[in-house]
């Protein structure tokens, strides 16, 4: 026998020992592997979410169709493990683990899309709903890591990072109209496309997308709240421009509660640079403000546009650069329209409350990426990230009938902070990865604070991985919180930023395509910047050193921004979720207990509207062929105290009761029109109210001892057509 | 303009001038070697290619930073396994030169596996065409490999890996994937 045939017969040998084990294996193994989700942002590059240092979920552009998601807040609320929202009907709220630090405007949690910090600079604020201004068809994928993330991030990622991908051409070719309507309140009209090119010998593509948002309801029924008599009046309160008052807010709102957004983004590859534009408009309105009842005019018109211009290169086998250049603009106006003797203290008046805030910065970021190994097991990366921001504001009263102006304030500024950051990852054994590193922020108006970060995950047995994190993060004092002062609030004096330290814990196995997670995790925070009401001696002595442009009455209340509160945080989270039939049935489950504390020079009581029981779970089943595929998502949201309710003096104590959302959606291809897709989606609220008390009484009052919580949409039934162009 | 700012501008234009582009390998590399073998374990010919031990080329181009990175990557990891399919293994990373040579090696390596590492692009047509007929698995990087005649390649959609199959090019070098295996992939045909 020769050599040749020797070798062929040997592999027919080993082929009839071995070819029935492989062609009776399961495709599970793979199908598990196909499951495995990739993270960019826990690292700033890609790795895979089981030995990232910290705790993520993958949203998919694929799961938010099915399960009928409409806006990043109902990703993060039917989907993510450890986050959820409150709905406040003016854009919402976001918390993690039982912390949600309501009026906020959300600067507690670092939204990203492709990398790029969306947060404006003067509130540190954003947006999750409809208001985010992302093309939602755009997206490819949402990262939702909870947890610290200043160690890359710097400010405001204390709560977690919220990372929206877009997609990339390939993923979106051709042309695609989407429709879609919630019933008698809202409509959606999107278009985008892909392309692919080549630009110069360099691979390139376009994908791009511009939408309209518009809602219009539903027409609430609020009140009636009685406030009896104004004080500064002597009759019964206004709440219209009518001369004379009833002392009643409320009947049906339906001319306060809209919202129009347009948006637009485009995203540009070529070679190794990637450019994205983006720009979006968000005007709504709330019809649960205090003013007067159902005034269109009482409104607010977000702004917003960026740039950002990346390029990555390898330099050598050891050293990767990144760089990008950004710069934002954020332009912020708001009305308050309102004929209360006690706001608009000027006769039969009605005052409008205009305030205008600018903000605009501008970047660069580099990183390097020091490949010590060639095996990618010892990896360091530095990275620099120096930005000038501006802003301006500016604030008043006006008469509302004649503009005749009664107060006026604001402020302008400029800084220049610098951020730089370092991240060791070293993988010393095969079964042991170690990630640890540190960011030091500074800037001209703030101290500098160093956000550090230890992890180590580590594969303990087949398919299961223990991870522990410690880290810390940090928020510095927004311009606003800094700089802002009105009639009855006077300027802030050295805030100093906000601190969370965070450790936690987590095991995750998987058997197959299921997958298990359980944690724990303990958070404390300091430093927490709160609206502080001075006692009277503060506002004595405030007025005395001229403070504020009030005179000194007995029984004024002066407010400021201060380092009020701290707070502490422990629970819980677990998750389960897997496939089987090839992928055909898909579910999951996560849920987090936690217990949050705040404690202030009063005492220590539970966090308001923060949930300490949330979760979500969603199951779907792909029928198959040209059948559609059904699919249910639920969240539920256990008791919470109200905002108003340890400060209002309620009676009962406001809580928003046990809510249960359920969302059911059906999707899939209208037959026998190629390229039209369809998704139906029913939203179904088992309780009629949230926890923010509404309209003016914010306090209870000898006529209004009750509070009104926000009202809630109990039933919605939305349909969305999608037409994708060859 | 500030110097900072001088400085920044610097580096960016030296960033974007005088350096390499890194090549679209989006699939951690780990998890595309791991996909890899396991794939490999789902066509029915693989053993039967492999005999006793496979070889696995991993085909590299030499003046590609990012290429020979990978290589490296996936060697290490090929390394920590004991078998591939329930054989033994062995690898060699091998720069490209052209088509032709690199078909020649695998004929004369009996090479199971030819893995396509990052700036191969514009040799993937000439690489299958030379392939075609030979008994072999070709894998790429980069997802695009695919559409020009690699018969798996990886992609990352919706932050999850995808497999692609180019089912033609299966065809021409005798890999036959398990339907069951094929159900997970997006095939090309």
């Amino acid at each position: 026998m020769t050599s040749r045939s020797s070798q062929l017969g040997l592999r027919w040998c080993a082929a009839l020992v071995l070819a029935p084990t492989i062609t009776q294996a399961d495709s599970q193994d793979l199908q598990a592997l196909l499951d495995e989700e990739v993270v960019t942002a826990a690292s700033k590059r890609a790795e895979r979410a089981t030995t990232a240092p910290a705790t993520s979920t993958i949203l998919t552009a694929e799961d938010m169709r099915r399960y009928g998601i409409r806006s990043l807040a109902d990703a993060i609320d039917f989907l993510s493990l450890g986050a959820s929202t409150s709905d406040n009907l003016s854009g919402g709220e976001v918390g993690t683990r039982g912390v949600l630090i309501t009026g906020d405007s959300n600067d507690h949690i670092l939204l990203l899309v492709n990398g790029h910090a969306i947060n404006e600079q003067l509130s540190g604020g954003m947006q999750l709903g409809p208001g985010a201004g992302i093309p939602f068809e755009l997206i490819d994928h949402i990262e939702v890591i909870i947890g610290p993330g200043s160690v890359l991030y710097g400010s405001n990622a204390m709560l977690g990072v919220v990372n929206v991908v877009t997609k990339a051409a390939k993923d979106y070719r051709g042309a695609h109209v989407v429709l879609e309507s919630s019933v008698l309140t809202s409509e959606r009209v999107s278009a985008g496309a892909g392309v692919e090119f080549n630009l110069f010998g360099a691979p390139s593509e376009v994908t791009t997308q511009v939408e309209y948002y518009n809602q219009d309801g539903p027409a609430f029924s609020l009140g009636p709240q009685n406030t009896g008599i104004d004080p500064y009046t002597g009759s019964p309160g206004r709440y219209s421009q009518a001369i004379t008052g009833t002392g009643i807010w409320g009947g049906v709102a339906s001319h306060s509660y809209y919202a129009q957004v347009p948006s637009a983004f485009v995203h540009v590859v070529s070679g190794a640079f990637e450019l994205d534009l983006s720009g979006s408009m968000f005007r709504h309105a709330t019809p649960t403000g205090g003013g007067d009842f159902d005034n269109s005019g009482t409104n607010t018109t977000d702004k917003s546009g960026y740039v950002d211009l990346r390029h990555h290169a390898s330099l050598s086998s050891l050293i990767d650069i990144s760089s990008r250049l950004y710069a934002d603009i954020h332009d912020s106006s708001q009305h308050f329209i309102t004929s209360r003797g006690v706001e608009c203290p000027h006769g039969n008046a009605t005052c409008d409350f205009p305030n205008q805030g600018t903000s605009r910065w501008a970047g660069a970021e580099v990183q390097t990426l020091l490949h010590w190994k060639d095996d990618g097991t010892l990896i360091t990366m530095l990275g620099v990230d120096a930005r000038v921001r501006s802003v301006d504001y500016s604030a008043g009263s006006v008469n509302a009938q004649t503009g005749q102006s009664y107060f006026q304030t604001g402020y302008s500024g400029q800084d220049l902070p610098l951020g730089a950051y370092l991240e060791q990852t070293w993988q010393p054994l095969d079964w042991l990865g170690l990630n640890g590193g540190a960011r030091l922020d500074r800037s001209n108006n703030d101290p500098a604070v160093l956000s550090p970060r230890l992890a180590a995950t580590a594969q303990v047995w087949q398919g299961a991985i223990v991870k522990a994190v410690y880290s810390e993060a940090f928020r510095a004092p927004s311009w606003s919180e800094n700089n802002g002062s009105g009639v009855f609030q006077i300027e802030a004096t050295g805030l100093r930023p906000e601190k969370v330290r965070s450790s936690e814990a987590s095991f995750e196995q998987r058997f197959g395509t299921q997958r298990i997670l359980a944690g724990v995790f303990n958070t404390d925070w300091t430093n927490v910047v709160e609206i502080y009401q001075l006692t009277p001696t503060e506002a004595l002595l405030a007025i005395q050193k001229g403070l504020s442009p009030q005179a000194y009455t007995s029984g004024i209340q002066l407010s400021q921004f201060r380092n009020a509160a701290t707070l502490q945080n422990y629970g819980i989270e677990g998750s389960f979720e897997g496939s089987v039939a090839a992928g055909q049935l898909r579910y999951g489950l996560n849920a987090t207990a936690a217990l949050a504390r705040r404690t202030d020079a009063s005492g220590t009581e539970p966090l308001v509207v923060a949930p300490s029981l949330f979760g979500n779970g969603h199951v779907s089943y792909a029928l198959g062929g040209r059948l559609p595929t059904l699919a249910l998502a639920a969240q539920v949201l256990g008791r919470r105290l109200a905002d108003h309710a340890l400060d209002g003096g309620f009676q009962p104590m406001p809580y928003a009761p046990p809510q249960l959302y359920l969302r059911t959606t059906i999707s899939g291809a209208v037959p026998r029109v190629r390229g039209l897709s369809y998704r139906l989606i029913a939203n179904i609220a088992a309780t009629d109210s949230g926890p923010y008390v509404v309209g003016p009484v914010l306090r209870s009052t000898p006529t209004q001892r009750s509070a009104e919580l926000n009202p809630v949409d109990r039933f919605r039934i939305t349909l969305g057509l999608q037409y994708d162009f060859p | 303009m500030s110097r900072i700012s001088r400085h920044v501008a610097a580096i960016l234009w030296l960033a974007a001038s005088g350096a390499q582009a890194a090549d679209e390998a989006v699939v951690p590399v780990d998890l595309q070697g791991t996909l890899l073998v396991k794939a490999a374990t789902y066509d029915r010919n693989f053993a039967a290619r492999a005999g006793a031990r496979a070889v696995i080329l991993i085909v590299v181009k030499g003046d590609n930073v990012a290429s020979t990175r990978v290589a490296a990557q996936l060697r290490a990891l090929f390394a920590k396994l004991n078998d591939i399919g329930g054989v033994s293994h062995e690898e060699m990373v091998v720069t490209y030169s052209d088509a032709a040579s690199l078909a020649e090696l695998c004929r004369l390596k009996h090479a199971s596996i030819v893995f396509l590492c990052p700036g191969l692009a514009d040799y993937i047509a000439a690489i299958s065409d030379s392939l075609s007929g030979i008994d072999v698995l070709t894998a790429g990087a980069v997802a695009e490999y695919a559409a020009e005649g690699v018969v798996l390649a990886f992609d990352l959609v919706s932050g999850k890996p995808k497999i692609l199959l180019n089912l033609s090019q299966a065809k021409k070098q005798h890999v036959a994937f398990v339907p069951e295996a094929m159900r997970l992939m997006t095939v090309y045909q």
